[in-house]
């Protein structure tokens, strides 16, 4: 057994430069992957609502009528899972803690210029000549719709407005609207003339609408 | 009016928080941020404190013992949620035996978010706090229920 | 024959940061009998696993504790990926390696920082806290949090550790065991730590066994168990030999964790210097688990059971943990019969207990 082994350590402590750091005097520099709060470019955001359905403590609500996105910074836990989900990645995390407050509030991002404008209904055109195979499939994709409102008890009526419709005379399966679908609810086959939409899946971002090259799909 | 809050004592209670806040709260106290620089001591007993850190949503078993430490310590006291559970109920809010923050059982006065809440910003916390504790002396000095402090302390 | 007298220890107990509640008989100055009670901290966390979807509930498994949080994240997200038939890169096996001996380095330095808080040896204490700190900036500096990490995902890791970041701790790394070894060699050697350590809280290699102990406590009873052997991570490629004592006390759980300190380095050194190149870092898993899976890890306190249960759907059935310090509790009832009551906040500190992880 051993005496005074740590006087040594000590006696080194005592002359070396202090390990404390003088903050709050002096401000602390985080590194660049340090986690403290969430940033949004409100810019690029389409208001799908990934982020509030995923949020683990739901700290996060999204507007789409108001154009608002809502942290409440006192239930973030910083987990970084919204940036994750986030379809168009205008979600980010950024070094620097949440400042304590003595009031637990929301800090509200509104879009400028107001909420994102609903892609609007196309025009109705007079209906050309199609092959008739086009309309069984829509009538097909009818049944579809309806068997899915049975399925989801607060969908009223025949149509759920947040789910987006194909005028499918007019639809050329580009297949451009499933390649930009944040959450792949739309499958389309150009061979078989198939367009068909996962209502449980869909977020209503309107993401296929505003890439239709046909302006064949609407909204709301 | 110096000298009250020069030295304020915390303590530090886990009420059902992951441990990483609480771990936190003690690495404040350590070398590398040393509160104790600032006259904070970490107390284990409540009738020494001043601030009292709460860590964690509150489950059914412990709200007892919360609001009991919260009793035992003396006029005036400031109370610091720590951590996104202390202050909402964070990620766990949706358990079963959480009630969801401190402030369904206590009145909190300070709430430091973060998961785990960062010692940097529970210092931020602590200094918040401070202010709020002097006015809840002056606030009881006003109404005759406490002694105003001896001017002879306050001579730096 | 004495009377026998009542005393709570806990739940708000100064030695400790979590509460825990014992009820301990005493005659004279002697427990002899002590009476666990807990559930002070009991979440409830694993019923969230019916709330959230299998993506999801890594961040719920992440938040079981606050000190080991990267291996309860690892732990999850193997089980997972277990049932789904799922192979990680081998590059995400080695980065879930350096992680997790970064995260036994930071609890046994906590571990060790509070076991000389428990004997009133204040400057080993700070000593011990602020090495850890160096610890905890590496942490910080490659996953972005200092004790929730993050960085798991089903299928793989999100974040890769890149030369810098890996030059920075492998430098780091040596720092930490140059200040080490004075802190160790107080431990092991100093006359005050031994007269303290030495001879209390004894448990004996049958009793280890009958009372189910496990990680240090069982080492430190000279029984080799560790599941790091079993291979989880990129365990099996690593050359590593399990830490054990004969002594069975106090002084014999504390020789094993620092050990294990010195060990916990050479992993690090050793999963850097295999680590393979790639730019991929996770796999995406296809479909929904199904069927069910029992993943055991080895953590800083002991051995960790992860139960997942799946059929088909994006949430899971059933989540359960069984963690290291539930199953150290019955030993330590054990250690305490007999044991003067001045030594009761040492003896439960040298099972290194973690009741957030307890009690879930």
């Amino acid at each position: 057994m051993a005496l005074l082994t740590f006087s040594k350590t000590v006696l080194k402590n005592l002359f070396s430069e202090p390990e404390t750091l003088n903050y709050p005097a002096t401000p602390r520099e985080y590194p660049e992957r340090s986690r403290g709060h969430i940033e949004i470019d409100i810019e690029n955001c389409i208001f799908c609502g990934m982020c509030m359905r995923n949020c683990p403590p739901r700290a996060i609500t999204v507007d789409r009528a108001k154009g608002t996105w809502t942290i409440n910074r006192f239930d973030c836990i910083q987990c970084n899972y919204c940036s994750e989900v986030c379809p168009k990645k205008c979600l980010h995390i950024a070094p620097g803690y949440c400042e304590p407050g003595v009031e637990k509030v929301d800090s509200v991002i509104e879009r400028p210029g107001g909420p994102l404008p609903m892609p609007k209904p196309p025009v109705k055109k007079p209906v050309p000549p199609k092959a008739p195979a086009a309309e069984d499939k829509k009538a097909d994709e009818k049944a579809a719709d309806s068997k899915a409102e049975d399925t989801k008890a607060e969908t009223s009526g025949s149509t759920n407005p947040n789910v987006p419709r194909n005028d499918i005379d007019n639809c050329v399966f580009c297949t451009l609207c499933a390649r930009n679908c944040p959450v792949d609810a739309l499958t389309v086959n150009r061979a078989e003339k198939v367009w068909e939409v996962d209502e449980d899946t869909c977020v209503g971002c309107g993401m296929c609408v505003s890439n239709c090259p046909k302006k064949c799909l609407s909204i709301g | 009016m110096k000298s009250f809050h020069k030295s304020p004592w915390l303590i530090h209670y886990d009420a059902s928080s992951c441990n990483g806040c609480d771990i936190e709260v003690l690495a404040c106290t350590m070398p590398r941020f040393d509160v104790e620089r600032f006259g904070i001591i970490n107390t284990g007993n409540p009738m020494h404190a001043d601030i009292f850190c709460v860590t964690g949503g509150v489950n059914d078993q412990n709200k007892d013992v919360v609001k009991q430490i919260y009793d035992q310590i003396p006029e005036p006291k400031v109370v610091l949620a720590i951590g996104t559970c202390a202050c909402t109920g964070g990620i766990f809010k949706e358990c079963y035996n959480i009630l969801g923050g401190v402030d369904q059982v206590i009145p909190v006065d300070v709430y430091v978010p973060g998961c785990a809440a960062r010692p940097e910003s529970i210092i931020d916390g602590v200094v918040k706090a401070l202010s709020l504790y002097q006015e809840k002396h002056e606030k009881m000095v006003k109404e005759g229920r406490g002694l105003p402090e001896d001017p002879a302390l306050d001579e730096d | 024959m004495s009377k026998k007298t009542i005393i709570p220890f806990g739940p708000q107990h100064p030695v400790l940061p979590e509460p825990i509640h014992l009820d301990l008989v005493l005659e004279d100055e002697t427990v002899v009998d002590a009476i666990p009670s807990i559930g002070f901290i009991h979440r409830g966390l694993e019923s969230l696993v019916e709330k959230k979807d299998f993506n999801e509930m890594v961040y719920v498994a992440e938040r079981v504790c606050g000190i080991c949080s990267f291996m309860h994240g690892m732990g999850y997200c193997e089980a997972v990926e277990h049932l789904m038939e799922v192979e990680i890169p081998d590059r995400a096996k080695y980065l879930r390696t350096v992680w997790c001996e970064f995260s036994r380095l930071h609890s046994h330095l906590l571990w060790l920082g509070l076991l000389a808080d428990g004997f009133g040896f204040e400057a080993l204490f700070n000593e011990a806290w602020r090495i850890r700190e160096k610890v905890l900036d590496m942490v910080e500096l490659t996953t972005g949090g200092r004790l929730i990490s993050s960085v798991n995902r089903v299928g793989g890791v999100l974040k890769d550790i890149t030369p810098d970041m890996q030059k920075a701790m492998l430098d780091a790394v040596d720092k930490i065991e140059k200040e080490l070894k004075p802190v160790a060699n107080t431990f092991l050697n100093d006359y005050t730590v031994k007269s303290r350590l030495c001879g209390s809280g004894i448990l004996s290699k049958e009793d280890a066994i009958a009372l189910g102990a496990c990680g240090p406590m069982m080492r430190a009873s000279g029984i080799e168990v560790d599941m790091r052997k079993t291979g989880y991570a990129a365990y099996d490629n690593i050359d590593f030999d399990v830490i054990t004592s004969n002594d069975c006390d106090g002084y014999a759980r504390c020789q094993v964790r620092i050990g294990e300190l010195f060990q916990s380095i050479n992993i690090v050194r050793q999963a850097f210097a295999k680590m393979p190149e790639g730019e991929e870092l996770s796999v995406k898993p296809k479909g929904n688990p199904n069927g069910e899976y029992l993943m055991r890890v080895e953590q800083p306190r002991g051995e960790a059971f992860y139960y997942v249960e799946g059929s088909g759907k994006k949430i899971l059935d059933r989540f359960r943990v069984r963690t290291p310090t539930f199953a150290n509790l019955a030993p330590l009832v054990h250690t305490l019969k007999g044991a003067p009551f001045a030594d009761i906040p040492l003896l439960v500190l040298t099972i290194d207990p973690c009741i957030s992880c307890t009690e879930r």
